[in-house]
């Protein structure tokens, strides 16, 4: 709620474009990371297709737009009607997904949903409607009441979007729910046999993950104006929505966030401090480390710090 | 109540071009204690595989207090009252040996409380297995005996009607086997069916009420422990000891 | 305990969240002229790289230029380039960066439509005047007036680029009759298709043969055999390198040969390609920018190119530079210029400037009409002649890309009909 406010007061006040810019790929990325570790880090299935969902979730939102044009008459209902679409339909595809891959583990999944990425880019690219490979134009409104221009109020959206994708997944996590998702992870046949419903599971947590996906890439035509599958459904998507989760920590909530605003923030940086090829290699040296020696991330390294303070 | 709580009836189950069990019956009554032996390889795990669900047979039903319960998935037949160990545990590792215990409590006991409840109840169960300091440790650090000890409790978590045992002695010391068993029998005292898959003869012939052999996919005798002691065949059949 | 961990969670999400904002204080330097602040992202890395860094390397030759020459009205220019990494998604955050917080006094696009389009509502936000690099019809949408487009495709878009092609057919004796219609599944080789179809329509030309291929098609013969058989008078085709390559090739090995070839096809300009294909390319009629010929010289271009292709052998970017440097130093030499005509530094009138004067760059004089797109097509159709081999001195002199459209800059006679594979 304060986060919120907070927010809300900084887009009275402070209007320098940049930073609402920059920050709208961080929390883009808090959504994606959260919903990256709902099905990556409770449930143990590794999704390299974060992208086709993303994707989904931006064409949906970007079709919406160009049909119903609702921007006009009712400027605060267009974003979240938008968020529910694009939700709703990348969570049919989490649902497909879901059914297709339920007898699939371990790494055979995860290709498999490579695989999806590079399905969703041909389907785009063939369907005229969406753009197809000329691309499609999405126009920014240039005004919208109470805020000195609409990328602030695109931020303020999305900070609440993100608060909400952080508090879902610490919902989810503290619940049985997530507590039958550990046991998933954990050993699939020992949780059948102690009740728990396995298929369902995970089902619920592909729906839930790929839903998050898709409403992180509603917003992203207004933020781009300009949807090209290829650069839409990136494997860029897909490796930061990994990375990020894995180097904070992929137990709790707090790991994707942390690795979300920290990974984020480095790549923002890097963009613009002219020496961006170091940025890629940063988050793969990273990656890399973080695998190896922490592969708790970095909330595992701060609770084993914690622990030997209290020796 | 002449219905017996499970009937396994000549169930077929093959591996490719590998019958495992060809035509297996077996059958429990209701407060009972069955051991099940054969050489290895007869077919005892795939037996349990398919009473548990993991495995669903080409021919034959399963029966469980009169249901057919042969298409149903492992989770229902959890909840439904059946609960088994595994040979090789596999305990949750992520978590701590009272969270292990409450999966079951909240799933197949369907215990929705709170967790604070649950614990609670775990803890009482661990009690009971005489376990409770390792209550708060993640199994990872566990000894054998321990593990074996947290795989029971996470089963009774369940609240089964009936429990299934695959090998829950093998490789424990015979003071520990002794403990395991005096758990047992006072879990079958308070009413819990228990089928025994076992190697370590002495615990299976002390323990069982009725003995059902098994080989190479086939049942071939059954009778109180002193019987299947004395039958030539399975003297023939099973070098064990 | 769990109320512990959220409060040092938040805390140290504040912290980082804090520090976003205080990395953007950066000090700024003092100068003693004020420079001149221009800024833009580019592909530096990523699938444009390949024509991203040579274009950066033509800004900076302009920027040394200007320099030399005392600054414009006074002031010493500095480039700011980050690298858009061929990212769309990156571009937005480098405008911000650009405008809010280097403060820059005026940017110039990236290289293509993906990477112009992301940067358009902060420019239009801002009202400022916006030179771009290549991209095909970007500002349809937008209609923004401040929006100039250095390629010279023309105020018709779509079908600028072919009509040179399309009426040089049509022109001949006896006239073609057939057409086959090739392109990439990608948005310039579709577009050039779409005017492709509206030009045979409107010259008369029957299309016998229209499709696509995937970008990445390994192997062309099978597509080309097709075409063969029904044997079209024309072949058009759209389309990127390494298709271009594979068609060309293709249509050699199996020897198809109708009366004209070519038309969309990127990648012929570039010198690694004809050092490449060689005498192969003699015949192909194509779109082309510039060429080494004597009705192209305009002011200051060689002068460029010398001193572009002396730095280019140093980062092994394609020796000769024929094909976007150029340009990538006219855009932004225009946008000086037109500060200079202008004598303002405010957006709206250097803006007005160029709209409303014809300003001499190293390309020839541009004037600009719709939608900030070239008055008048410049999209030249050359056809390769004389190419005798492989080496690089085939393709750094007149006489081996001769210019048959638009009529100023005609250096030469089209051969038709395509004399045949060489």
């Amino acid at each position: 709620m304060l986060l919120f406010l907070g927010a809300f007061l900084i887009t009275q006040n402070f209007h320098n474009q940049y930073y609402y810019l920059a920050a709208f790929t961080v929390l883009q990325y808090i959504i994606l990371s959260q919903g990256w570790n709902i099905l990556g880090g409770y449930t143990g299935y590794v999704n390299f297709g974060t992208g086709a969902f993303f994707g989904v979730g931006a064409y949906t939102s970007a079709m919406i737009v160009k049909t119903f044009k609702i921007g006009k008459s009712a400027p605060f209902l267009e974003l979240p009607i938008l968020f529910i679409a694009g939700g709703l339909v990348a969570a049919l595809l989490g649902l497909g997904l879901g059914y297709l891959t339920m007898r699939i583990k371990g790494i055979y999944f995860s290709i498999s949903t490579l695989a999806l990425a590079f399905v969703t880019v041909t389907i785009i690219l063939n369907i005229d409607a969406l753009g197809g490979a000329t691309g499609l134009y999405i126009i920014r409104p240039r005004k919208i009441p109470f805020f000195t221009n609409y990328m602030e109020f695109l931020f303020l959206v999305m900070v609440a979007l993100s608060i909400f994708a952080v508090a879902f997944a610490r919902y989810i996590e503290n619940s049985w729910i997530g507590r039958g998702l550990s046991a998933v992870r954990d050993d699939e046949d020992a949780a059948e046999c102690t009740g728990v419903p396995v298929l369902k599971l995970k089902v619920f947590a592909t729906m839930a993950s790929s839903t998050l996906m898709g409403v992180a890439g509603a917003a992203y035509p207004y933020f781009v104006t300009f949807l090209e599958p290829i650069s839409t459904v990136s494997l860029d998507v897909g490796v930061n929505s990994l990375a990020m989760p894995l180097i904070g920590g992929t137990s709790t909530w707090a790991g994707p966030l942390v690795g979300a605003v920290l990974l984020g923030i480095i790549q923002q940086i890097a963009l613009v401090t002219l020496s961006p090829e170091y940025s890629l290699l940063v988050i793969g040296i990273l990656l890399v480390s973080f695998v190896i020696l922490a592969p708790e991330g970095i909330v595992g390294l701060f609770r084993k710090f914690r622990a030997s303070l209290k020796k | 109540m002449s219905q017996p709580l499970l009937e396994v009836q000549q169930v077929f189950k093959n591996f490719g071009g590998f019958a495992a069990l060809s035509g297996v019956n077996i059958y429990v009554n209701p407060g009972e204690r069955l051991g099940l032996i054969g050489p290895n390889g007869s077919g005892k795990t795939t037996m349990i595989n398919c009473i548990s669900g993991l495995l669903t047979p080409e021919k034959g039903k399963i029966i469980f207090e009169g249901n057919d319960i042969t298409q149903m998935t492992p989770h229902h037949r959890a909840r439904a009252g059946i609960m088994r160990t595994f040979q090789i545990p596999k305990p949750f590792n992520s978590m701590t040996v009272v969270e292990n215990l409450c999966i079951p409590l909240e799933y197949a006991a369907e215990h929705k409380t709170s967790l604070s409840v649950a614990e609670e109840e775990a803890r009482k169960i661990l009690t009971l297995i005489g376990i409770e300091a390792l209550g708060d440790l993640k199994p990872t650090g566990l000894t054998q005996v321990d593990m074996r000890k947290m795989e029971l409790a996470r089963s009774l978590a369940g609240r089964p009607k009936l429990l299934i045992l695959d090998e829950v002695m093998a490789g424990l010391s015979g003071s520990e086997v002794d403990e395991i068993l005096e758990i047992l029998f006072k879990l079958n005292e308070q009413g819990i069916t228990i089928i025994m898959i076992e190697h370590v003869m002495r615990a299976v012939l002390g323990f069982s009420k009725r003995i059902s052999v098994l080989n190479t996919g086939l049942n071939i005798a059954e009778g109180t422990p002193d019987e299947i002691l004395n039958n030539p065949e399975v003297e023939k059949v099973y070098l064990g000891e | 305990m769990k109320l512990l961990k959220r409060f040092r969670i938040q805390n140290i999400v504040g912290f980082l969240m804090g520090s976003i904002f205080i990395s953007g204080l950066f000090a700024p330097s003092v100068y003693a002229a004020e420079p001149l602040k221009i800024g833009l992202g580019m592909a530096l890395t990523g699938g444009l790289a390949a024509a991203g860094k040579p274009a950066k390397l033509s800004i900076e030759i302009w920027r040394d230029d200007v320099n030399k020459n005392g600054g414009i009205m006074g002031r010493p220019v500095e480039i700011i380039v980050y690298d858009d990494q061929t990212k769309p998604s990156n571009v937005p955050a480098i405008y911000g960066k650009l405008l809010d917080v280097d403060k820059v006094d005026f940017v110039v696009s990236g290289y293509g439509t993906n990477l112009i389009v992301p940067a358009m509502p902060i420019v239009m936000d801002r009202n400022m005047v916006f030179m771009t690099l290549f991209g095909l019809a970007a500002n349809e949408k937008f209609e923004y007036e401040n929006y100039f487009q250095i390629m010279p495709s023309g105020p018709n878009p779509l079908t600028d680029w072919s009509e040179g092609f399309f009426k040089l057919a049509s022109e001949q004796n006896p006239k073609p009759k057939t057409i086959a219609i090739l392109a990439a599944d990608s948005e310039f080789a579709l577009n050039t298709a779409k005017g492709a179809r509206m030009n045979s329509k409107k010259y008369g030309f029957e299309i016998v043969y229209d499709g696509k291929y995937p970008p990445g098609t390994p192997d062309f013969t099978p597509i080309v055999r097709a075409i063969k058989a029904k044997n079209p008078d024309i072949f058009y085709v759209g389309s990127y390198p390494p298709g271009s390559v594979g068609i060309v090739k293709a249509a050699k090995e199996i020897d198809l040969s109708p009366k004209m070839i070519g038309g969309g096809m990127v990648g012929l300009q570039y010198t690694s390609i004809q050092m490449n294909l060689g005498k192969t390319l003699n015949g192909i009629v194509n779109y082309w920018f510039w060429a080494p010929e004597p009705t192209m010289k305009f002011t200051g271009i060689e002068a460029f190119l010398s001193k572009y292709q002396s730095e280019a052998v140093k980062y092994k970017y394609d020796p000769l530079g024929y094909y976007l440097p150029p340009f990538a130093y006219a855009y932004v030499q225009l946008l000086g210029k037109a500060i200079e005509g202008a004598q303002s530094f405010e957006q709206q009138k250097v803006a007005d400037y160029i709209r409303n004067n014809a300003i001499d760059t190293v390309v020839g004089k541009v004037s600009f009409g719709k939608n900030g797109e070239w008055a008048k097509s410049r999209a030249l159709q050359v056809q390769l002649q004389n190419i005798q081999g492989n080496s690089i001195d085939e393709f750094n002199r007149a006489g081996k890309m001769i210019v048959l459209h638009p009529e100023e800059v005609k250096s030469g006679n089209l051969i038709y009909p395509f004399p045949g594979w060489q």
